[in-house]
């Protein structure tokens, strides 16, 4: 319950905030908490989210999709195989740190707009980061486990079952929710900067005709259904994982 | 002849380690640091022998040797239960072991830690499992916690159900290595007690390795008491401990024992007074 209050107190922050700003630099500049309720209410009252939600969301999905599973490859490879790690390592550098903006420019302009890159820039963005968080909690296995298997003379298969993935679960569980979450704002970018349809194209639509009262609404459904998503896989991950303190 | 046939030693002892050398490398590679150079140790089947020696001088390396999970770098003989370990490395499926700390799984509940035990060594037949923790459980008390967590229990218990992950496979060695040093005196006293029954309560006597750097435990807990060295390891002295269990701590024999122990340790063992 006291959660649930602070979360709610945080959220009239936001929106205070928000009105603090809208009343400092003018309503006609950036439109009040108040202004923009009505036009998020009839976006979602008549329906008018849905064709861009679903649009953004099949293309975060399959991003992500195919970024998390590269990802999770590359990770367990890297804590695994030693060579691997060392040939990847400064590829992995560069690739962490190239500025997201950049990778979705390259990706129109050498793939086009089509699922492929879709694909491959979620890719570039979501997997590196998911490597090196699954490569580091590979890397954190509780060696006392491992003699305590050997012990027990436990087989390659048992040890996967009751130990390893156990062990992973979790935490591949919590990499899902980042890498969902990178993905979903990488997808929005390139609608932003490309993509036909989705949320991100609406933002860019309503941002050419400069009517920011639509910008903002379609950027709380982006928010609202972004926190919503978040809950879902939290609420997952806890139905998983019971056995945690 | 099969392979496992051909390792029959005819040794009549339970463990019969002779010659055995081991050495380290040294972590700046300037050569090696021998943890053990020709060591000999025998113990009896169904014997209680306890390894007592200062920290670090290599007792728990020997639990591994003996378990098959650590291979010397030299040893004339290398025998479990009759059997040439290099020969035939499944004979240690008749050890089960005992780590200083639980080692339990957090994600699986203490019947479910217990059976990963079982899983691994394959006891059989697998309709016996349910007994066996039901027997085992029940003997150190903790009959009515086998569905929790091990974070739900406190230390005591966790420990406590880790030496249930080892009795439960009737295994014919118990190697332990210093299974009561994490806990409170009041928590260790109390396992140690229910160690002993277990012990010498149990159908078949089960031969126990067990490792300590406490005098006291050791007069308390062996039938035999090992004293060993600094690197490289050697046996500086051998006690015969004939009382009666449960030991009294506060009886002659008891505290005699237990004063000549602490004497050798300083003359022979080189630790400080």
């Amino acid at each position: 319950m006291r959660n649930r209050v602070a979360q709610a107190g945080s959220l009239v922050a936001v929106l205070l905030v928000w009105a603090a700003i809208s009343a400092l630099v003018g309503r006609n500049i950036i439109p009040t908490p108040l202004d923009v309720g009505p036009e998020l209410g009839e976006i979602v009252s008549t329906g008018r989210f849905v064709g861009p939600l679903t649009e953004s969301l099949t293309r975060t999905f399959i991003g992500f999709a195919v970024g998390f599973a590269v990802g999770l490859a590359i990770g367990i490879a890297t804590a695994k195989v030693k060579w691997f790690a060392v040939a990847t390592g400064p590829l992995m550098n560069i690739v962490l740190f190239a500025p997201t903006l950049v990778v979705i420019f390259l990706g129109i302009a050498i793939i086009g707009t089509n699922l492929i890159s879709i694909a491959v820039i979620t890719c570039i963005a979501v997997a590196p980061n998911v490597a090196i968080y699954m490569r580091d909690v590979m890397r954190d296995f509780d060696p006392d486990l491992t003699a305590m298997a050997d012990s027990f003379r436990a087989s390659a298969g048992q040890r996967i079952k009751d130990l390893y993935l156990p062990y992973l679960i979790p935490s591949i569980l919590a990499a899902a929710r980042i890498g969902f979450s990178m993905s979903w704002k990488v997808i929005m970018l390139a609608e932003v900067f490309g993509f036909a349809g989705g949320l991100g194209f609406q933002i860019r639509i309503n941002y050419g005709i400069y009517n920011l009262t639509a910008l903002l609404a379609w950027l709380a459904v982006f928010v609202i259904a972004l926190l919503l998503i978040e809950q879902l896989i939290r609420g997952t991950e806890r139905a998983i994982v019971r056995w945690q303190p | 002849m099969t392979a496992s046939a051909s390792a029959a030693t005819g040794s009549q002892y339970d463990i019969e380690l002779r010659k055995v050398t081991l050495l380290f490398p040294r972590p700046d590679g300037t050569g090696n640091l021998p943890v053990y150079e020709n060591f000999d140790l025998v113990v009896d089947q169904g014997s209680f022998t306890v390894l007592l020696g200062p920290s670090g001088c290599g007792k728990s390396t020997l639990l591994n040797i003996i378990d098959g999970l650590l291979s010397p770098s030299r040893a004339d003989a290398l025998n479990v239960l009759g059997r040439d370990l290099r020969r035939d490395p499944d004979v240690t499926r008749q050890c089960a072991y005992v780590f200083q700390n639980p080692r339990l799984l957090k994600w699986k509940t203490l019947r479910g830690n217990v059976e990963f035990g079982l899983r691994g060594l394959n006891v059989q037949p697998r309709a016996r499992w349910p007994e066996l923790m039901d027997k085992y459980f029940g003997v150190v008390g903790l009959r009515d916690f086998m569905d929790y967590y091990p974070h739900q229990v406190s230390g005591g218990m966790q420990q406590r159900a880790a030496i249930v992950r080892a009795f439960v496979n009737e295994p014919r060695i118990l190697l332990m290595d210093e299974p009561f040093s994490h806990l409170d005196e009041i928590t260790a006293a109390e396992l140690r007690r229910e160690l002993v029954r277990l012990w010498t309560q149990d159908d078949v006597r089960r031969t126990v390795v067990f490792v300590t750097h406490d005098i006291t435990e050791a007069v308390q807990l062996g039938q035999r008491i090992i004293m060993l060295t600094p690197r490289p390891a050697e046996i500086c002295f051998e006690q015969i401990v004939d009382l009666p269990y449960p030991r009294k701590m506060d009886d002659e024999g008891f505290v005699e024992i237990e004063r000549t122990l602490r004497r050798v340790l300083v003359e022979r063992a080189g630790v400080p007074a």
